[in-house]
């Protein structure tokens, strides 16, 4: 669960400060799968940044399962970042001298997971995102589609209750881009995380359940997409 | 405007040709049941597919001699019916499908544009409003085409295919909802006062 609450966060001071995001308040519901958008500017990856607690909030609070990312110590940070916030990006970031499912076991060598559950737990996420197959090739030898799927399996290798994803599909074409979001769907219903995706593509933002639409720092519209119950057809065939 | 040369009265429009193609795909022969959900995956929300159309369409192409129609007695069961198109049939829909698309839209089809024009005193003031009601129509109407794409698969359309078409309808959405943001920017900005 994402809870966002009075978030204000100004950069700069004085008369060139600037308001990127704006008393700003909402709450993602654990499992759930929303989207951000809005026009450049809007401060839509600003939130981004502030849930992942890469900057922090100038006034507000903004808690993840219950934990205060800005009351918390540096320390404490980190290792929430790490190990319940997943965050993927357009460019992949992934080390180009190790191996696909090297890239994926990094989370958990940084966090000291015992060696011998290592193999296990990067077999099963990228399983999740069928890419077992290309576990031994370097990020060279992919394509930007595949490589952006090990970049979602490492994320998700630490098994993060949220999932951060800022324009994960900028720099893939459509068809690709569509499969990912296909397969970031799939993931949130197999394993419950909480997808956050930030999109300036009404399409891509479509796949989540809900819209929020941002403009100038606050929020400006909220589309619900979940599926209306289907009115009996069999009534209307006789 | 031009006339639209494929809509007679009663003879069910384009529903009539999608029929008759989702009948020719089948050259052993269609049953009609297997026909609802296919014509079903092809409409959506906003294009209800009404049963009793259907079966009148069916009906109408049995008579001109376009589809034929087998029943195929059962014990247990309701009798099938097995409907196969004819020569007559596959040639209107060669015809039909190297016509020129009729339906022609122009600012005037379109009703938003049109209350954007004619938006005075307080219709202007409620402008805002419209374009957020017409905001959440569109990425529902998106959503609602992702789905339908996910059952035309299911009914066995050819995914190439209908990615193809899909992405038509949702390039068309994409850009309605770009004008949406254009005239929303405009407004606020005091460029209508």
């Amino acid at each position: 669960m994402i809870e966002l609450s009075q978030v204000t966060k100004t950069f700069g001071e004085g008369e060139t400060a600037v308001r990127a995001v704006d008393d700003l308040s909402f709450r993602v519901p654990r499992g759930a799968f929303w989207a951000i958008m809005g026009p450049s500017g809007s401060g839509k990856s600003t939130v981004l940044h502030l849930i992942a607690g890469l900057t922090p909030p100038t006034s507000g609070s903004i808690l993840i399962d219950g934990f205060d990312m800005a009351r918390a110590t540096e320390a404490e940070a980190a290792a929430l970042r790490r190990r319940r916030v997943g965050y993927i990006l357009q460019t992949f970031n992934l080390l180009p001298f190790l191996t696909a499912e090297e890239n994926v076991a990094m989370p958990l060598v940084l966090d000291g997971v015992r060696d011998g559950e290592i193999p296990g737990r990067v077999g099963e996420v990228l399983e999740l995102v069928r890419m077992s197959h290309r576990a031994k090739h370097k990020p060279t030898e992919l394509s930007g589609g595949e490589q952006q799927l090990i970049a979602i399996a490492r994320s998700l290798v630490v098994k993060p209750s949220v999932l951060l994803a800022d324009e994960p599909t900028g720099s893939l074409d459509r068809s690709r881009g569509r499969d990912f979001m296909g397969l970031l769907r799939e993931v949130n219903d197999v394993t419950g995380v909480t997808v956050l995706l930030v999109t300036h593509d009404p399409v891509f933002a479509t796949y989540g359940d809900k819209v929020l639409r941002m403009v100038d720092g606050k929020l400006d519209q909220e589309v619900e997409l979940t599926e209306p119950p289907v009115p009996s057809r069999a009534a209307a065939s006789s | 405007m031009q006339p639209k040369r494929h809509r007679a009265p009663g003879d069910g429009g384009n529903l009539r040709f999608a029929v008759l193609a989702l009948v020719r795909d089948r050259p052993e022969g269609k049953h009609g049941y297997r026909l609802k959900p296919e014509c079903e995956a092809l409409t959506d929300e906003f294009w209800q597919l009404n049963y009793g159309r259907l079966y009148r369409v069916l009906d109408v192409l049995e008579r001109s001699g376009e589809l034929t129609v087998v029943e195929e007695i059962q014990t247990q069961r309701p009798n099938r019916k097995i409907y196969r198109i004819t020569e007559r049939g596959q040639r209107s829909l060669d015809d039909w499908l190297l016509q020129p698309v009729s339906d022609q839209s122009g600012p005037l089809r379109d009703e938003l544009a049109l209350k954007i024009l004619f938006a005075k005193g307080e219709a202007r003031a409620r402008l805002y409003k419209t374009i957020q009601e017409q905001r959440s129509i569109y990425f529902k109407r998106l959503s609602q085409i992702g789905r339908r794409q996910k059952r035309l698969k299911e009914a066995g359309l050819d995914g190439r295919i209908t990615d193809l078409v899909m992405e038509g309808a949702e390039q068309r959405v994409r850009t309605d909802l770009e004008w949406l943001d254009h005239v929303e920017r405009r407004i606020l900005h005091g460029a209508l006062d």
